[in-house]
C-alpha cells in the first residue's frame, strides 16, 4: 500500500462522521463508540487495524537486519572519527589562536516556502589528483613516474618542484588537475606554495624562467607567492589576471557569479582582460565582478575564503546556500534545499574536512533554524519548524 | 559506557522496534520511502543521544520523535490537517506501555478483523484502507449507505468487545 494520502478531507469525516443522521442505529451504539475516551480507543482501534492490513502486505515489509547494516554504516561505523572541538592555529592568515566552534543563525527572513533548489550535483568522475604533462600524459599524484621526478614530502603527502631533478632538465608545462572533494598542495619552482581546491587546474611551468612568473587556474587555489621583486607572480584565471610581487591570496573562479580573489597579505593588482579595467588589493580585501563587469571591492574577513587550505569548512555569516554548496562540492553529495527560504539564512559554522559526512550534517543539525537530512548520495536541506524535536 | 557496549545495546533496540515503528511511520504518511527516512531519522537522533536519553522510555521518545516527524510531513498539505490533528490526539497521552503493547493490539486488532463476517470485512477494508466515501461503498456493494454505517458500527464494536472481555 503505497499510496499517498491524496483522499478527500470528506473520507476522514466518513469516520468521524458516523453520528450524523443515522437514524436507523442505536443512538447509544453511537455514543458509546464515538465519544470521550471510547472514542479515542475506537480511533486507536481503525488505526490498529489499518496497520494489521498493512503488515499483511509483502510489497512494503521491512527488512531489519538489512535496515541495521546500512544505518550502521551511515551512522555509526567503527573507524569513524567522533567530532572534535578543534583549537585553531592559525598561519599567514593572521587570526586568533583557539577558536571554539560556535553556531548560530545572524539573520532569519520570514518562513515562506517555495519549490526546490538543486545547489549541487555530485559527479561520478574518478577522484585521484592527476599531472597532465605537456605530452599530454597523464599521472596520478601517486605514481611512481612523479614522485621519482620531484621531490617528495612523504608525512605531508605533498609534491614540489623546486630542489627536485626537474632542475636539471628542460622547462617544461604540467598541469594540476583535481577531482571533487580533493585539494592537493604542491610547491612550485620558486619556491611559491599553491593549495588547489577540488574541482580545479592549475597550469605552470616545471622551472620558471623569463622575466614573470606565469600561471593559470581554472577553479580555486590559495596562493603563498615566494617574494621575489625581480619577477612578477602573474595568475591568469578565467579571464582575469592577477600580479603580485609576494603575498598570500586566493583565487576563486568557479564560475562567473561565483568569482572572487582575496588578498590576505602584501600587494596584489588584478585586471580584467576584458574590460581592462584593474584595481590593487591591500590586505582584508576582496575583489569580485558585478553584473556590468566591473570590479566590486570590499572588505572581507579573508578567513571565509582561505580557511579552506587549512583543511577547514568554515562559513563566518555566510548565506547557507554558499555553506551547502561547498559542503556538496568538498563531499561530492547532490544538495537539495526544499525550502528555498532557506538560502538566506546567514550561518556562522565551522568544521574539519575530514570529518565525515554524517559527522558534518549533525553539525550543521545543532544550528537551530535548519535541518539537514541524508538520503543516498543527496543531502536535504530546509528549515526546522518550531516545534520539531 | 563502551563504545562496544553502547552499539550492542542500540542494535539490540533498533532490532526489536524497528518494524514497529516503520509501520507506524508508513500507516501515517503512506509512503514506505517517506516513512524509511523518517524512522532512520528518528533512530539516528537516538543514537547521537544514547547516554544522554532515559533507557525506560525509549519506545516512548522514539515514537514521540517519529509523530512529530510524520506531523511535519504533512504539514505543508492543507488536506491533511484533519489527520494530523487525529494523529496528535491519538497519540498524545501514550505512556511507554501502551507503545510497547502497540505491536500486541495491532495483531489483536487484525485476527477480529479478519474473523469479521465478510460483507463486514469488506466494507472495513473499503472505508479505512481505500478511503472511499460511504456514497462509493454502498454503490458498488449494491446496499444501502446506512447499511454501511451498520457495518462499520458493528466492526468498531467487534474491535472494543473483545478487549473487554479480556
Amino acid at each position: 500500500m503505497d499510496r499517498c494520502y491524496d483522499s478527500n478531507v470528506d473520507e476522514f469525516d466518513g469516520v468521524s462522521g458516523l453520528a450524523d443522521g443515522m437514524d436507523s442505529l442505536d443512538a447509544n451504539d453511537i455514543d458509546e463508540l464515538m465519544s470521550g475516551a471510547e472514542g479515542m480507543e475506537t480511533l486507536r482501534d481503525i488505526d490498529a487495524y489499518r496497520q494489521s492490513v498493512l503488515e499483511g502486505d509483502p510489497s512494503v515489509a521491512p527488512d531489519p537486519e538489512k535496515e541495521w547494516k546500512t544505518f550502521r554504516r551511515k551512522h555509526i561505523g567503527s573507524d569513524k572519527e567522533r567530532v572534535h572541538i578543534l583549537s585553531l592555529v592559525l598561519s599567514a592568515v593572521g587570526a586568533a589562536a583557539a577558536i571554539a566552534i560556535l553556531f548560530f543563525i545572524i539573520k532569519q527572513p520570514a518562513f515562506n516556502p517555495g519549490p526546490s533548489v538543486n545547489l549541487y550535483t555530485a559527479s561520478e568522475k574518478p577522484r585521484d589528483v592527476m599531472i597532465l604533462t605537456e605530452e599530454g600524459k597523464a599521472y596520478s599524484v601517486q605514481d611512481s613516474v612523479i614522485r621519482n621526478s620531484l621531490k617528495v614530502n612523504n608525512v605531508k603527502n605533498e609534491l614540489s618542484y623546486k630542489g627536485s631533478e626537474m632542475e636539471n632538465e628542460e622547462a617544461s608545462v604540467h598541469t594540476l588537475i583535481t577531482p571533487e572533494g580533493v585539494n592537493y598542495k604542491i610547491t612550485l619552482d620558486d619556491g611559491t606554495e599553491v593549495w588547489v581546491n577540488s574541482s580545479s587546474k592549475l597550469t605552470y611551468p616545471t622551472k620558471f624562467s623569463g622575466s614573470e612568473r606565469v600561471v593559470s587556474l581554472i577553479g580555486e587555489a590559495f596562493f603563498v607567492v615566494a617574494r621575489d621583486t625581480s619577477k612578477k607572480f602573474v595568475v591568469h584565471c578565467g579571464g582575469i589576471r592577477a600580479e603580485v610581487f609576494g603575498t598570500a591570496f586566493n583565487i576563486r573562479n568557479y564560475s562567473p557569479d561565483d568569482m572572487h580573489v582575496t588578498l590576505v597579505s602584501g600587494k596584489l593588482s588584478v585586471t580584467s582582460e576584458k574590460s581592462r579595467q584593474s584595481v590593487m588589493l591591500t590586505p582584508g580585501k576582496d575583489a569580485s565582478m558585478n553584473g556590468e563587469g566591473l570590479w566590486n571591492v570590499t572588505d572581507v574577513d579573508t578567513d571565509n575564503y582561505s580557511m579552506w587550505h587549512n583543511g577547514y569548512l568554515y562559513f563566518d555569516n555566510q548565506t547557507l546556500s554558499s555553506v551547502m554548496r561547498k559542503i556538496g562540492e568538498w563531499y561530492n553529495v547532490n544538495v537539495i534545499v526544499t525550502d528555498t527560504s532557506a538560502l538566506d539564512l546567514h550561518v556562522r559554522f565551522m568544521a574539519n574536512r575530514r570529518d565525515s559526512l554524517p559527522n558534518t550534517l549533525r553539525l550543521l543539525n545543532s544550528l537551530e533554524k535548519i535541518k539537514v537530512t541524508m538520503n543516498g548520495n543527496t543531502i536535504y536541506v530546509r528549515k526546522r519548524s518550531p516545534n520539531e524535536i | 559506557m563502551s563504545d562496544l557496549s553502547r552499539e550492542s545495546l542500540f542494535k539490540k533496540f533498533y532490532l526489536e522496534s524497528y518494524s514497529g515503528i516503520y509501520y507506524y511511520a508508513l500507516s501515517r504518511t503512506g509512503n514506505s520511502e517517506t516513512a524509511k527516512d523518517l524512522v532512520e531519522d528518528a533512530f539516528a537522533n537516538i543514537w547521537t543521544n544514547f547516554e544522554a536519553l532515559d533507557h525506560n522510555t525509549l519506545h516512548q521518545y522514539l515514537y514521540t520523535y517519529t509523530r512529530n516527524k510524520c506531523v511535519d510531513y504533512f504539514r505543508h498539505s492543507i488536506v491533511e490537517r484533519k489527520m494530523v490533528s487525529a494523529m496528535l490526539k491519538m497519540d498524545e497521552a501514550d505512556g511507554e506501555e501502551l507503545y510497547k503493547e502497540r505491536e500486541e493490539n495491532i495483531r489483536r486488532v487484525g485476527a477480529i478483523a479478519r474473523n469479521l463476517p465478510d460483507r463486514t470485512r469488506v466494507v472495513v477494508y473499503k472505508c479505512f484502507i481505500e478511503q472511499k466515501k460511504y456514497k462509493e461503498v454502498a454503490s458498488e456493494l449494491g446496499i444501502t449507505i446506512n447499511a454501511v454505517k451498520k457495518h462499520i458500527v458493528n466492526a468498531l464494536k467487534a474491535f472494543r468487545e473483545d478487549l473487554l472481555k479480556e
